[in-house]
């Protein structure tokens, strides 16, 4: 494994997100399409209101009416965190001990608070499948970072994409 | 009623004595969720999912660890009659995301498993349906 110790050397800054109205059938595409574990779910004031993830769409789909279900329907209000400083050993047992698959970094700015970093067990997976430090370069909190016109433009690409692959269906 | 072989699949397999980074990258490379492990008669032995891997990172000789090593082998598996919503309730009351689907004579046989991703792609599938 390459030598990373800590908890902020393998947080990925910048963390999926949705309205609290998303139909759960768009945050399941979302988690496919993008490869995450959950979306945290932010109300009108960028409040973190709770968080959505595999298991609450997979429970989800035990209810009769989960094709009506919106993300804050079946969100859980609490938020698995972890500090930053702690090594990675320590936090990849208390994922494992908490049976959770990812952790925030929580930031409150003026009474609102937002998610600022996660770490979510396919980090610890890409730890141990690297070869070296190279194929970690998004991670940590020190990774070099797009710019939000390059995180804009990237968006608008994959939009772009998605909107070419289902043009021939309708 | 939806039934589990309506959305089971292949799982991608590998040996006993493969290194669990190797493991790793398999399941990263594949989007999968476990991986089955299998003897030189190519039989199942085993399991080893993102769960298993979590639990060695943590370990001080993670680096040294195989397959073997670390693997699940009690194989509960369900019938792939089974309708969808039992083996989701299974899955969730154990905490885990991977039901290995086999009629009983070909438990040693069969890869197909049925994963949390599975369940995702049928959920979003069924919203793209609803929306054409």
């Amino acid at each position: 494994m390459s030598e990373r110790q800590f908890v902020r050397d393998l947080m990925k800054v910048g963390v999926p997100k949705c309205a609290p109205d998303t139909p759960l059938a768009e945050a399941a595409q979302f988690l496919l399409d993008q490869d995450q574990e959950s979306l945290i779910i932010l109300d009108q004031d960028g409040h973190a209101m709770g968080i959505i993830g595999q298991t609450e769409l997979v429970e989800a789909m035990l209810q009769d009416d989960w094709g009506s279900l919106t993300a804050m329907d079946v969100m859980r209000q609490d938020i698995p965190q972890v500090p930053p400083e702690i090594p990675l050993t320590a936090a990849a047992q208390l994922m494992a001990d908490h049976k959770v698959r990812i952790f925030h970094l929580m930031h409150n700015a003026a009474g609102i608070i937002y998610p600022a970093a996660f770490l979510s067990l396919d980090h610890f997976l890409r730890h141990l499948a690297a070869r070296d430090s190279s194929e970690l370069d998004d991670l940590g909190i020190k990774a070099v970072r797009m710019s939000p016109i390059e995180a804009f433009k990237k968006r608008r690409d994959e939009a772009r994409q998605r909107n070419m692959g289902g043009g021939n269906e309708k | 009623m939806m039934l589990v072989r309506e959305l089971a699949q292949p799982a991608p397999t590998c040996r006993t004595e493969t290194p669990i980074a190797d493991v790793a990258r398999l399941l990263l490379q594949q989007r999968e969720e476990a991986v089955a492990i299998l003897n030189e008669l190519n039989e199942i032995v085993g399991m080893v999912s993102r769960s298993e891997l979590l639990r060695a990172y943590a370990r001080e000789d993670a680096a040294q660890l195989t397959a073997a090593m670390i693997m699940q082998t009690n194989l509960t598996h369900f019938d792939p009659e089974t309708p969808l919503n039992t083996a989701i309730r299974w899955m969730r009351e154990r905490n885990v995301r991977w039901a290995l689907i086999a009629s009983a004579p070909e438990i040693l046989s069969s890869k197909t498993v049925l994963t949390f991703r599975h369940l995702l792609r049928y959920l979003a599938a069924e919203h793209h349906a609803v929306k054409e």
